[in-house]
C-alpha cells in the first residue's frame, strides 16, 4: 500500500472542505444568476421596439444622417488606421471557459484585422489583465458593475467610445461580449457597435416627426448606442453567474467522486492493515508453539 | 381604446389598453385619442397620465421616445419611468435641491445636463405627491 491511511484520511477531509466551498459558491452564483438573468430577458422588448424605430426612421432623414451612422467615404479621408474594442468580461474566475472564450473571441478579432492596429477599452479585471499580456493600449478600464445594473452603467463606456470616434481617432468600434443563449450555454460575440449599419429594411407606415426626423435620429442613435452597451452588460453578467454555477456544480459533483474513490481506497488501506496484523500474529503465535 | 405599453431598458413596466395618455414631448404636451396619426417624437422629463380602467394613473419619465402607430398602438420608450409607489420623495426633493444648488453656481459646464435631472426630478416629486395624496383618502 502506497499510501498510508493517515494520509488518505487527511485528502478526504480537504477534498471534503473544497466541495463545501464549491457548493457554497454555487448557491451563491445560481442567486445571482436569477437575477442577472431577469434582467437580461426583460431588456429584450426594448431592444426588439428601438430596432424598430431606428427602421422607421431610416430613408426618412435623407443622405446626411448622422456621423455615427455609416459614411465610409466621408471617414476614410482622416483614417489613423485604427479601431477600438471594448472587451467585456468579469473581475473573477472560476467560471469555466467564460472569460477565455471572450478573450479567444478578441484574439481572432486581431488576427482577422491583422493591418489594423486596436486600443482597448475593458470591462472586467480578467479582460484588462490579458489584453496588457498583448501589449495593447488600454484608454480605460472599468470594474465589473454585480449589483442593480443600469443603463447608467453603460453610459460612460458608450461616452468614450462615441468621443473618440467622432474625433476621429478610431474607424470602427468593436464590442466583444459574451451573449447569454441558456444556462448551459452561452457564446462570446463580436458587434459591431460604431458606426451604427444602416437598416435595410424601410418604414411600412408615414409617421409625423416631433420636432422633425433629425432631431429624434439624434436623440435615437446615442440611445442605441448607450442601450447596446447596456445589453452587452446584462448579457456577459447572466453568462459570467450561469457559467460559474455550472462549473461549481462541476467541482461538486467531482469532488463527491473523489471523495468515494478516497474512502474506497482508505477501506483497502485499513483490510490490509487487520490483514497484515493478524498475518503477524498467528506468525508469532506459531513460532512460540513451535 | 388605444394599445398602451411602456418599455425601459430595465423592464417593461405597462402594457394595458386605456383611453387616452398626456405625455411631455419636447415641444410641448400632447393628448392622445384614439385615431391619431402615426407619429414619433422626442420625450421630455415629465409626467405621463393616461386614465383606463383604474380611472387615472400617472408615472415619471425622464426622456426617450413616444412612438404612435397606426392601429391605436402606444409605445413609450423611456430612459427611466417609474410609479408614484416606486418613487422615494426624500430622495427625490434632495436631488432636486442638489440640481438647483448646482444651475446656481457660476459657470456651470453641464448646464444641460443639470437642468434635465432637475425637471426629472420635479416630474417625480409631483408624481410620488400625487400617488401619496391618493394614498392616504383611500385609508
Amino acid at each position: 500500500m502506497a499510501v498510508s491511511s493517515k494520509e488518505i484520511k487527511r485528502r478526504i477531509k480537504s477534498v471534503k472542505n473544497i466541495g463545501q466551498i464549491t457548493k457554497a459558491m454555487e448557491l451563491v452564483s445560481a442567486a445571482k444568476m436569477r437575477k442577472a438573468q431577469a434582467l437580461a430577458k426583460a431588456s429584450r422588448p426594448y431592444a426588439t421596439l428601438s430596432t424598430e424605430l431606428l427602421q422607421n426612421l431610416s430613408g426618412k432623414t435623407g443622405d446626411e444622417t448622422h456621423p455615427l451612422v455609416m459614411r465610409p467615404i466621408n471617414r476614410q479621408k482622416k483614417s489613423k488606421n485604427k479601431d477600438l474594442a471594448i472587451l467585456v468580461t468579469s473581475d473573477r474566475g472560476l467560471a469555466g471557459a467564460f472569460n477565455s472564450n471572450a478573450i479567444n473571441k478578441t484574439l481572432n478579432l486581431l488576427k482577422d484585422n491583422a493591418g489594423k492596429t486596436f486600443d482597448f477599452i475593458t470591462i472586467g479585471k480578467k479582460g484588462s489583465d490579458s489584453v496588457r499580456k498583448l501589449n495593447k493600449t488600454i484608454i480605460a478600464a472599468f470594474p465589473v458593475k454585480d449589483k442593480n445594473l443600469s443603463i447608467f452603467d453603460a453610459k460612460p463606456v458608450a461616452e468614450i467610445a462615441i468621443k473618440e470616434f467622432l474625433d476621429y481617432t478610431y474607424d470602427r468600434v468593436f464590442i466583444i461580449f459574451t451573449d447569454f443563449i441558456s444556462t448551459l450555454t452561452q457564446k462570446a460575440n463580436v458587434v459591431q457597435l460604431l458606426p451604427i449599419a444602416p437598416s435595410e429594411q424601410k418604414a411600412q407606415d408615414e409617421f409625423v416627426f416631433e420636432p422633425d426626423a433629425q432631431k429624434v435620429l439624434e436623440n435615437l442613435v446615442i440611445r442605441t448606442i448607450d442601450f447596446a452597451v447596456y445589453q452587452t452588460l446584462v448579457e456577459t453578467s447572466a453568462s459570467e453567474h450561469s457559467a460559474r454555477m455550472v462549473a461549481m456544480r462541476n467541482a461538486n459533483e467531482a469532488s463527491s467522486d473523489l471523495i468515494n474513490e478516497l474512502i474506497l481506497s482508505a477501506n483497502q488501506a485499513r483490510q490490509a492493515g487487520i490483514t497484515r496484523e493478524l498475518a503477524e500474529i498467528s506468525a508469532a503465535k506459531l513460532a512460540m508453539e513451535g | 381604446m388605444i394599445n398602451f405599453s411602456i418599455t425601459t431598458p430595465e423592464r417593461n413596466l405597462l402594457t394595458e389598453t386605456v383611453d387616452s395618455i398626456t405625455v411631455p414631448t419636447e415641444m410641448g404636451e400632447i393628448t392622445i385619442l384614439e385615431n391619431h396619426i402615426p407619429l414619433i417624437a422626442n420625450l421630455a422629463p415629465g409626467e405621463v397620465r393616461y386614465s383606463g380602467k383604474q380611472g387615472q394613473l400617472s408615472f415619471a419619465v425622464s426622456g426617450g421616445f413616444v412612438e404612435i402607430k397606426k392601429g391605436n398602438q402606444v409605445v413609450i420608450l423611456a430612459d427611466t419611468a417609474e410609479f408614484g409607489h416606486e418613487i422615494d420623495l426624500d430622495r427625490a426633493e434632495k436631488a432636486r435641491e442638489d440640481a438647483q444648488k448646482i444651475m446656481q453656481q457660476k459657470g456651470t459646464k453641464n448646464f444641460a445636463d443639470v437642468s434635465a435631472a432637475l425637471q426629472k426630478n420635479l416630474a417625480r416629486i409631483r408624481v410620488a405627491k400625487k400617488h401619496h395624496s391618493r394614498g392616504s383618502h383611500s385609508t
